[in-house]
């Protein structure tokens, strides 16, 4: 009787979760099928389901009909500069985090981990004002400082609990050799830490390639909008290009499905590590 | 313990910068330096503009004014704002919750397609919000939307549906679209919870013949709580935040009836170009954050004092 208790469970089970998985699906089987549609069938009433014919040019004219390229170059330079900068004043925080006594550790952790409370909406006008001083105001220079800001809290503290778990021994025993603090730490830390600084370089980028509201706030001038800023701008008055707006999406989420294969290793664990932002 | 060992192994001259851990400073410098200049000074700045006097320019006249909140709590709309962002926050976290501690359940069955499932769930988290918007904003449209289509295909409706047309509507559309996003999130941190409680407690419950009710009422979510506590916490913080879902489906039209104070803001300073009181709407926004900020980091602390 248990048996058959069970198995009804396991049923239940399965439907559940593929129904799941389908309603998850769905948005990126609209994005893909529209994607291939021409203007008179996206505007059709009645509507298709599926393009009675697959127009695979979209995806060659896209490249012609708007600045995509210069789009794409902008969200890489941001991207891998942004994740850059980031990392490399996060893991120099992380370690003393995660490794010295010092005064005031307390507040200032707390202090770094409150930051991740605001989004860069709430602090807009501040935001705008601070990027008009510095002249920085419409550059993608202020862009990457901004998303370096933004990412600290998360990355020096999901860096920090990488550092906490790897054995003090190590370092230790080096530092009695005769290394100081930073050759222990670039020698014995940074190698051993690899993977969970991969894991968030990652979260970074995908952060620093999402990125939206900033650069629709500081940035005007066309050749220096990034690849959300540009799908924007396909929304017209009367008409969005909807085509357009689809295959740029799905060619904007490509460079992060690379990802997806370390991605599902360490989410868990990444996301538990840093209570990190959605 | 390991300090005793740092201080045999550290030569005995040191100054006192380094022997009382200042050196530490430097190693958070320039972390510091990008939080201080960028998130910090511009929560002074914010504060400063809201009780300030701002020209159309950008310029501040007078400082020591409350003009601004009077301008604010002036705007018929600002009552509707408000109303909008706590439901938004409140239904958004609270229906997420439910479904997210549903769907970890399920992940953390052993089941085949388990993987697949799983890699699934990490699109909506790594898709940027604005294509998420987009492409929703377009399901539900009126004239062309996929979910018409697809409804009137099936045959379960026969005149198309305007889901955004009316402010009620749009906003339900909204919060939809707001679970969806927030769904994956919650779920890998309750997985992660999950999948820390110890088999040990099931098999003693399987011993004492618990039913399945059982162990989820009396096992699971009791030992899975801490984990829902600081999910609602933090989830209530980034929904609160919400911006591009609202900015890009309606922009909070019809007549800002369907913003919240994220995109109420925006507006106000871009739109409207009222650096002052978009300032003081952030203030009032700030505040609220503030209150939650201050209970994560009590919660935080307790935890890591445990």
């Amino acid at each position: 009787m248990t048996k058959k208790k069970v198995s009804l469970g396991r049923v239940f089970l399965y439907i559940f979760a593929f129904t799941f998985a389908i309603f998850i699906l769905y948005p990126y089987f609209v994005m893909f099928v529209n994607s291939f549609k021409d203007l008179n069938e996206i505007f059709a009433i009645p509507g298709t389901i599926l393009p009675k014919v697959w127009h695979w040019n979209n995806y060659v004219d896209i490249w012609y009909d708007v600045p995509l390229l210069t789009y794409f170059k902008n969200s890489f330079i941001v991207g891998i500069c942004g994740t850059a900068l980031t990392i490399v004043c996060a893991v120099p925080a992380g370690y003393a985090m995660a490794r010295m006594h010092f005064p005031g550790k307390r507040y200032i952790m707390a202090g770094i981990i409150v930051t991740q409370m605001f989004a860069e909406i709430v602090l807009l006008v501040g935001i705008y004002k601070i990027m008009v001083f510095f002249h920085l105001q419409n550059t993608q220079l202020g862009i990457i400082l901004l998303v370096a800001a933004f990412n600290q809290a998360f990355a020096a503290w999901m860096l920090q609990g990488t550092f906490a778990t790897i054995p003090k021994d190590l370092e230790e025993a080096a530092m009695i050799d005769g290394c100081n603090r930073v050759n222990a730490m670039v020698r014995v830390i940074l190698p051993l830490a690899a993977p969970g600084i991969v894991t968030c370089i990652i979260f970074v980028f995908i952060h620093a390639w999402n990125e939206y509201t900033l650069t629709l706030v500081l940035i005007g001038d066309q050749a220096l909008k990034s690849i959300n800023v540009g799908i924007h701008s396909f929304f017209g008055y009367t008409n969005t290009e909807w085509w357009y707006v689809f295959a740029a999406s799905l060619l904007a989420i490509l460079p992060i499905l690379a990802f997806f294969q370390v991605l599902d290793k360490h989410l868990v664990g990444g996301l538990a590590a840093g209570g990190v932002k959605g | 313990m390991s300090e005793k060992k740092a201080a045999v192994a550290k030569p005995k001259k040191k100054s006192a910068f380094f022997r009382n851990g200042w050196d530490a400073y430097i190693w958070m410098a320039p972390s510091l330096l990008l939080i201080l200049l960028f998130i910090f000074i511009p929560v002074i700045l914010t504060f400063y503009l809201a009780f300030s006097e701002v020209s159309t320019a950008g310029l501040v006249r007078k400082f020591g004014t409350l003009d601004n909140f009077k301008f604010i709590f002036g705007e018929v709309v600002f009552k509707r704002v408000m109303l909008n962002t706590l439901i938004w926050d409140i239904v958004i976290v609270s229906l997420s919750m439910v479904l997210s501690i549903i769907v970890a359940l399920v992940l953390n069955e052993k089941f085949k397609g388990r993987k697949f499932v799983r890699t699934v769930l990490l699109l909506p988290w790594a898709t940027s919000g604005l294509i998420t918007s987009s492409v929703w904003k377009y399901i539900f449209d009126y004239n062309y939307g996929a979910l018409n289509t697809l409804l009137m295909k099936i045959g379960l409706i026969s005149q198309p549906i305007n889901w955004l047309g009316e402010a009620n509507s749009a906003f339900m559309c909204m919060i939809f679209v707001g679970i969806v996003v927030t769904i994956p999130f919650m779920t890998f941190t309750l997985l992660s919870g999950l999948t820390a409680i110890s088999p040990d407690y099931y098999e003693a419950a399987q011993i004492d013949g618990a039913s399945f009710w059982d162990k989820l009422f009396k096992i699971t979510l009791p030992l899975l709580k801490p984990a829902i506590d600081v999910n609602i916490v933090l989830n209530v913080i980034y929904v609160f935040n919400s911006f591009v879902i609202i900015h890009t489906i309606t922009g909070g039209a019809p007549a800002d009836q369907t913003a919240t104070v994220m995109t109420y803001l925006y507006k106000l300073a871009f739109s409207r170009n009222k650096m002052g009181p978009a300032s003081a709407v952030s203030v009032i926004g700030f505040v609220i954050l503030l209150i939650f900020a201050l209970l994560y980091m009590r919660y935080q602390m307790k935890e890591e004092t445990e």
